[in-house]
């Protein structure tokens, strides 16, 4: 899925999102829904906040759920907009 | 369309910094509960800002009072969850829009008698997801059990459900797309989150607009004109 992280404060790279969005997850559906998510950022701009996000099939609800109620990351507030979802890398593209 | 039917903007003067995140993140408008000119506004950008009021008040007849009195003045027209007797007032009463479910805790779960006379009038449960925001472990469970049984009364009642964000802070408002599936935290499916955020707000400003223009009495009967 597309997304656009929007920020009041310094940027935030990759590992540090990645690591406040498993967080998330963990804490609102717990271990073995982490466990089978298969969640991984692809590509992320820290600058302008647009990046790739991951995941399998059955874990997409899930996914954006607990990334949209993020709400701040390392002392920078953060609004997480999942912008479009796709099957593939290409379908994304487009 | 989807609009934000609760963004609590401190003062006019912050107004600017919602409008400039509402363009950023897919709104095409928001409530806000101030003194604006007209219950309607569209700025140069195109976002509409609507005019809400939270009735407040232990008293049903302060209620019934303050209502007829900013019905004509808001589009959007809130009534906190906290005592039965006042929601059990507020779910029957047309001139109300929303029942706000502001302080989740469990005493304020949404019962099935207020839930059905809700239903009949058009009456929408109102989720501001900003509590979820700022909490996190056993707090933030508490408040999803008081969400996901207050949403499944709702339903089963067939009673309308908004998903507003109750944003302090324009970072606080989230994107109709995320909201959506914040939604589904509360036991909705995908259609009905989906609904909730950007069919039933719509509806519930179209609905309102009417009743702001017309003084309707109920269902199909309105005074058109008074008699001398």
């Amino acid at each position: 899925m597309l997304f656009h992280l929007h920020r009041t404060g310094p940027s935030i790279d990759a590992r540090h999102l990645s690591n406040a969005i498993w967080k998330s997850f963990l804490s609102l559906f717990g271990e073995t829904s982490v466990a089978d998510s298969r969640l991984f950022i692809n590509d992320y701009d820290e600058e302008n906040g647009l990046g790739v996000l991951q995941c399998n099939a059955e874990s997409v609800d899930k996914v954006l759920a607990s990334a949209a109620l993020l709400s701040s990351i390392d002392g920078t507030q953060v609004s997480f907009w999942p912008e479009r979802t796709s099957g593939t890398l290409k379908g994304l593209k487009r | 369309m989807p609009v934000d039917l609760n963004a609590r903007v401190p003062s006019l003067e912050k107004l600017d910094t919602f409008v400039d995140m509402a363009c950023k993140i897919g709104l095409t408008g928001f409530a806000v509960s101030l003194p604006l000119g007209s219950p309607i506004t569209r700025t140069d950008n195109g976002v509409v800002i609507l005019t809400r009021i939270d009735l407040e008040g232990n008293n049903l007849d302060v209620l019934r009072k303050q209502i007829g009195r900013v019905r004509r003045q808001s589009t959007i027209v809130s009534v906190p969850m906290r005592d039965t007797e006042i929601a059990n007032w507020a779910a029957a009463d047309r001139r109300v829009d929303l029942l706000t479910l502001s302080e989740p805790t469990k005493d304020h779960v949404i019962k099935e008698s207020t839930a059905s006379l809700a239903a009949e009038t058009g009456i929408a449960l109102e989720i501001p997801i900003a509590p979820l925001l700022t909490s996190s472990g056993l707090d933030r469970s508490k408040m999803l059990r008081v969400y996901r049984e207050s949403v499944t009364t709702a339903t089963h009642a067939r009673m309308r459900v908004v998903l507003s964000s109750g944003a302090i802070e324009p970072i606080l408002m989230r994107a109709p797309s995320a909201m959506w599936f914040v939604g589904t935290l509360f036991g909705m499916d995908r259609r009905h989150s989906r609904e909730a955020v950007y069919s039933v707000p719509d509806q519930i400003v179209a609905a309102s607009e009417h009743k702001m223009r017309t003084e309707s009495v109920s269902p199909g009967v309105e005074i058109v004109r008074e008699g001398e």
